[in-house]
């Protein structure tokens, strides 16, 4: 299979991975908890933002699934994987803080009968976001060492060209002897 | 479909009264006590190393969170198409290692 062929087919798997944890689950699941109506057992969720999540998790989530194809696509230690990756960091970082944003972080939920369910995550995308400023260091690292490996493997590939150029040489020299020799 | 589905979870949740429901509860509750130890012990000790970064990357993505548009998508969908091209005409037009076109040159 041809390269550009492969770089494509590894990009759209990278973009539907992400398009399906980043996107369709968190959609699918909020939509559904804000359609559920359980006849005979009624559950009533008080978070009434749903709509204000949803759409930030599609509008965002686009952007992190183009990301995703780019770095899916790239090459290994390219600068440009590095460029899509702070890109898709980026992208996660506002997609982390829409959650927070949108009220989702902290959320109720009352069934009848039993009491109320209540859970607070803020603290936790605090945490989260921490973990993104380290990948974010880890992506610039990333473009550096990008640029630097780049730059080694053209150095190496014209050392190899013109080492490649002197064999040659030398072969057209050893048979211009070899044909003296015929000719003697 | 959409439907079917719904019925299908409304039925589910049907089969199970209040006090069934409040002892699978308690169960999962009972079995959570035993992670929390460990989830404690993990996020007290990175806590303090990364909640003041996260607070940094809060206000950047505050920052960038307040200048974007809510309410059409045209916009995300947009940049989003941008960044797919972009990839796209990377991928093809600079493959990077190609080992086929190598050969075909040495030929």
């Amino acid at each position: 299979m041809k390269q550009p062929v492969k770089n494509v087919l590894r990009g759209v798997a990278r973009a539907t991975e992400y398009a399906v944890s980043s996107v369709l689950i968190p959609y699918l699941s909020f939509r559904y908890l804000r359609d559920l109506n359980v006849g005979g057992f009624p559950i009533s969720v008080s978070n009434e933002q749903y709509d204000t999540i949803i759409f930030w998790i599609t509008a965002i989530g686009l952007i992190t699934v183009a990301a995703a194809f780019g770095v899916g696509s790239s090459p290994k230690r390219t600068p440009r994987k590095a460029v899509f990756l702070m890109i898709q960091t980026v992208a996660n970082c506002i997609y982390i803080y829409s959650y927070k944003f949108s009220g989702a972080a902290d959320y109720s939920m009352a069934i009848v009968g039993f009491g109320t369910i209540s859970f607070s995550v803020g603290a936790l995308l605090n945490l989260w976001m921490g973990v993104i400023f380290l990948k974010t260091a880890l992506n610039l690292y990333d473009f550096i060492d990008a640029i630097i490996f780049q730059k080694k493997q053209k150095k190496l590939r014209l050392e190899q060209d013109t080492e490649g150029e002197k064999d040659v040489e030398y072969g057209a020299n050893n048979l211009s002897d070899n044909l003296g020799v015929v000719k003697k | 479909m959409n439907n079917t589905f719904k019925y299908a979870i409304i039925a589910f949740i049907n089969q199970f009264d209040p006090t069934m429901l409040s002892g699978i509860l308690g169960t999962i509750i009972y079995y959570l006590g035993f992670v929390k130890p460990i989830v404690t012990a993990i996020i007290t000790f990175l806590l303090p190393f990364l909640t003041p970064l996260g607070e940094l990357i809060k206000d950047f993505a505050q920052t960038v969170f307040s200048s974007l548009g809510a309410g059409d998508l045209t916009y995300y969908f947009l940049v989003a198409l941008i960044i797919l091209v972009v990839g796209f005409a990377f991928a093809v037009l600079s493959p990077g290692h190609d080992p086929i076109k190598k050969e075909k040159k040495k030929e």
